[in-house]
């Protein structure tokens, strides 16, 4: 179905500058867009994904990367799975559809039968990975990831109540679990703020999470960072010890948010947005949104960022208990 | 007759334990009690049950209410017309765009169901119809399809 | 007095012509999102964010402050004048400011739902100047078990919005209650009651559910007398002296239940707006005549939802928390502007978070002086007959559903439930209860969850709880107290007809 889509343009001033930049010089040969790009987030205003599109849409636009219009159109749902619907039902092999997927998107059909997988999308990149850490409260009485697996080993299973923001950090209970050889008992909210506020007001023993709400508090000293669950120790928390150096054997356990198009489009379209996306990860507004998120810069592309994905998916079963059908 | 007075009442209430009846089937396919605490299972259940016998008991309190109480209803053709109209004008939203049928469904009521006059009712029609999606589709930037080619 | 010095600080920052034109904007546009049902404030703060990227911070959480509890002003309007809530803070106000505005008195209705919102948006606006510290850090001790307890304090309101049926009542709140457990599971992330529709994941959206059964419902029933209905008056804007006098104490009462209730995190307005208008009915001598357009019925949730508004701050400025969803995306505004949320927050960025402590006194200065002719003049749009006010009507609730989640789905949901709402106006089976219960069960359902898996599995963590206890002593109070009532008015009674 060919159509032009007028749907939320950002910026009054776009539809100008976009028909200002000449079509494609940037980018040479091959398909550029011919009418408005949609951008599509599976997910209602305001979220933590929804944002970091906005700031793609806005390098885009800003930088005049395109030679059309982009427009935004949200989608939430089911954990991302109404918009993957909505892009694998109505938006068939369009190369002027682009969808923001994360892991959320690629967890949501694990517990979900009916949801869309992401194999119904083509993913073209990642920008970032989002890091997960031990939290436990400021004035408790472990100093250290060591005291506290200790005395999490000397007590029955699931004595320990951890604050949790959704599956994700479910998950990486599992992985911490699954380290130390006894169950942490996971207690479910619905955010990270959440669990942020029942932490400090003591009401559970720690928390696994993003750092992104817990970064205020951290400084201040509100709460303590125990360990990290990656290779090498943060930036933005130097002091902060990874689970590894500590003696800890937990898996590396990160978060991924990422761009894809429809199922079925050409290998040049594929390119044509590989290269946009690389553009949008070096821009210093993308560099700066991720750094303030505490995120880290993880600009993935085309086939190895599908070989990642798989390897997440094994990851994400495992966890969850839900091996792939054979 | 009482009962004839009263069915229509009797009838949205067993709507109501239906409902109940089903949420407790439903409920029964997810676990109802794991670990330490309550899971999917157990509030449908509680709920269900408790629709089911709260609906009971108004039927129950609607065949022992003495007939004299029986309120007189007014007629129901209108509010019937109008609901036809929005259920169409919603069900050809996803074909044709908002702009067509949000005018025609005011169209119909004001000259059909109030017999207003067609010029005025037609003028009205297409002004509000262009005022509301100024202000959502452009202003506000929500991305209506307005026309039948804005898919 | 230090922090009247430091206020004294942010009103210098605050009454620059840029903050002022900012917060100007904020309350102006969150007045406009708060009249459309289905925009919320924390819709149009995300649509803005973007494009203030890289601006002032200040003048922008200024502005988006502005949308936030500007939204609670309009939301009123279209609640009052068409039955339509325009935020979900203003549904109680579709009941009895609907009703006043069928007698004539939507000015009135619409006047003093301003002067309420603005004295509870300033007290609440000096409580967060005075106490917001140590208010934020008591709120901390609200865990799983606590907003268990209050959600069935606020279970047991059920009955004191139901109207002249209470088993029909009670009915529609189990209900909404049942209707809160449709889609994803957010303990387990499974998926109840979804008949296999990928759109019902989320479960069914308040707005959609309050715009079908209050807008559409009333439409339907009332369709039928709009050829006769006379074109109603209106009247005056400032309500009268006895008006004033049963307004004042219910403004009161509902500032101060908003402000506490706001407080603390994840309960929120909405909640606020309801125990208040059970508030008013509980203490009201004429509680029969709730339903039909009792002025205190609008005085108070009004109040109580601005006051709530202003106090979801405390927890976001003091403590970094959000304590409610608009203020989580204010909270992540922040972060998008190089801040780091947290308890540090009132002295590493004092100067922006006072300059909006400032902003709150001088934009709900702004809405009032707004307000009072706006009521007027939106008052004037029921001189229009009913059978030309009708069909606009259905259109708004058709496009503001659409534009809560871009889903036209959400417009059959909106068709059904507008049908289920007029069966239940003919029936008498009331629509509020429905409601709260869809408000409460998500909380209800996690709380109650939470609290076992956090107390592994005993149920002395309700008791054993001071707050938690208290809290479910008062709920019991509020379920034997009309009973026993009863009892002692029956043994009365036979002694008065003895006399008689």
């Amino acid at each position: 179905m060919t159509v032009s889509r007028r749907k939320f343009v950002i910026g009054a001033a776009t539809l100008a500058v976009g028909m200002a930049s000449v079509a494609g010089t940037a980018f040479g040969q091959g398909w550029t867009p011919t009418r408005d790009v949609e951008l599509v987030i599976p997910f209602g205003v305001g979220g933590g994904s929804d944002l970091m599109a906005r700031v793609i849409g806005k390098v885009i636009v800003e930088e005049k990367l395109l030679p059309v219009p982009l427009v935004i159109n949200n989608r939430p749902g089911g954990g991302g799975a109404a918009g993957i619907g909505y892009v694998s039902a109505s938006r068939k092999a369009d190369p002027h559809t682009i969808i923001l997927v994360n892991g959320t998107t690629q967890i949501t059909p694990i517990l979900t039968p009916q949801a869309k997988t992401l194999t119904e999308v083509q993913p073209v990149a990642n920008f970032m990975l989002d890091d997960f850490l031990l939290f436990v409260k400021g004035d408790s009485k472990y100093k250290t990831i060591q005291e506290f697996v200790e005395d999490v080993k000397s007590k029955p299973d699931k004595t320990f109540n951890f604050a949790t923001g959704g599956t994700t950090d479910v998950m990486a209970i599992t992985v911490f679990s699954k380290a130390i050889g006894k169950q942490i008992n996971p207690v479910n909210f619905n955010s990270g703020g959440e669990a942020l506020t029942n932490l400090l007001g003591g009401h559970v023993d720690g928390v696994i999470g993003n750092p992104l709400e817990f970064m205020g508090h951290l400084k201040s000293g509100a709460v303590r960072a125990l360990g990290v669950f990656r290779d090498d120790r943060f930036e933005a928390f130097g002091d902060v010890p990874t689970m590894k150096e500590s003696g800890i054997n937990a898996e590396n356990f990160q978060m991924w948010r990422g761009i894809a198009l429809p199922k079925g489009v050409s290998e040049e379209v594929q390119t044509y947005w590989q290269g946009i996306m690389r553009k949008v990860a070096e821009s210093a507004t993308m560099k700066k949104y991720i750094a303030d998120n505490a995120a880290a810069e993880s600009f993935i592309v085309g086939k190895d960022f599908e070989a990642f994905l798989a390897n997440q998916e094994k990851l994400y079963r495992d966890l969850l208990g839900k091996p792939a059908a054979q | 007759m009482k009962l004839d007075a009263i069915k229509g009442e009797i009838a949205f209430a067993a709507l109501f334990a239906t409902v109940g009846l089903y949420w407790v089937a439903g409920s029964l396919d997810f676990a109802i009690w794991s670990g330490f605490a309550p899971d999917s299972g157990f509030l449908p259940l509680v709920f269900g049950v408790l629709l089911v016998g709260l609906s009971v008991g108004v039927i129950v309190m609607l065949l022992t209410t003495p007939v004299e109480q029986v309120v007189e209803r007014e007629p129901l053709t209108k509010s019937f017309k109008l609901l036809g109209a929005l259920i169409l004008a919603v069900a050809s939203l996803d074909f044709v765009g908002f702009a067509v049928p949000l005018f025609l469904m005011m169209l119909f009521m004001f000259s059909y169901v109030e017999k207003l006059p067609l010029v005025r009712s037609t003028i009205v029609s297409a002004v509000v119809t262009g005022i509301f999606l100024v202000i959502f589709a452009r202003w506000l930037q929500i991305p209506v399809p307005v026309f039948p080619w804005s898919y | 007095m230090e922090s009247l010095m430091d206020l004294a600080g942010g009103f210098s920052t605050a009454i620059t012509p840029t903050n002022l034109l900012m917060c100007f904007l904020g309350v102006f546009l969150g007045q406009l999102v708060g009249v459309l049902p289905g925009i919320g404030p924390s819709a149009a703060i995300a649509l803005l964010l973007p494009l203030t990227f890289g601006s002032d911070p200040t003048a922008s959480i200024i502005m988006f402050a502005g949308i936030y509890y500007g939204a609670q002003y309009g939301g009123t309007i279209t609640s009052v004048l068409l039955s339509v809530p325009g935020e979900s803070t203003t549904v109680m106000t579709s009941i009895e400011g609907y009703q006043m505005a069928k007698r004539g008195d939507a000015g009135k209705a619409l006047g003093i739902a301003a002067i309420g919102s603005f004295f509870a948006g300033t007290i609440g606006a000096l409580g967060l100047t005075l106490v917001a510290p140590p208010l934020a850090k008591a709120a901390l001790s609200f865990g799983p078990p606590e907003y268990f307890s209050l959600v069935v304090l606020g279970l047991m309101a059920l009955a004191a919005v139901s109207g002249a049926s209470v088993l029909k009542g009670v009915a529609a709140g189990i209900a909404g209650l049942i209707l809160a457990t449709i889609g994803i599971d957010p303990q387990t992330g499974i998926s109840r009651f979804d008949f296999g529709a990928v759109w019902l994941l989320d479960g069914i959206e308040f707005i959609v559910l309050t715009v079908a059964l209050f807008g559409i419902g009333e439409v339907l029933a009332s369709c039928s007398q709009a050829t006769e209905q006379p074109v109603a008056k209106v009247g005056k804007v400032l309500p009268n002296r006895d008006e004033m006098r049963r307004s004042v104490p219910a403004i009161l009462r509902g500032t101060t239940i908003g402000f506490f209730v706001g407080v603390l995190p994840a309960t929120g307005a909405t909640i606020a707006s309801f125990v208040a208008y059970i508030v008013e009915k509980k203490v009201s001598k004429h509680p029969e005549k709730f339903g039909t357009g009792v002025i205190e019925g609008v005085a108070g949730p009004e109040a109580s939802n601005n006051a709530a508004a202003t106090a979801a701050m405390i927890p976001m400025l003091a403590l970094g928390i959000p304590g409610s969803g608009t203020t989580a995306i204010i909270l992540g505004a922040l972060i998008m502007f190089g801040l780091q949320p947290g308890p540090e927050m009132f002295t590493q960025n004092s100067s922006l978070v006072w300059a909006v402590i400032a902003s709150l006194y001088i934009g709900n200065v702004m809405l009032l002086i707004m307000n009072l002719p706006l009521a007027n003049m939106f008052a004037q749009l029921l001189k229009v007959p009913y059978k030309w006010l009708y069909p606009p009507i259905i259109t708004l609730c058709i496009l503001g559903v659409f534009s809560q989640a871009n889903s036209i789905e959400d417009c059959w949901l909106l068709a059904g439930f507008g049908a289920l709402g007029w069966a239940m106006k003919r029936y008498d089976w009331p629509a509020a209860p429905m409601i709260l219960g869809l408000v409460l069960g998500p909380i209800f359902e996690s709380s109650l969850r939470q609290s076992l898996t956090i107390s592994h599995g005993s149920f002395d963590i309700f008791m054993t709880r001071p707050i938690s206890l208290s809290l479910l002593v008062v709920a019991v109070l509020f379920l034997v107290l009309p009973v026993l009532a009863s009892i002692i008015g029956k043994r009365k009674a036979p002694s008065v007809g003895e006399c008689a």
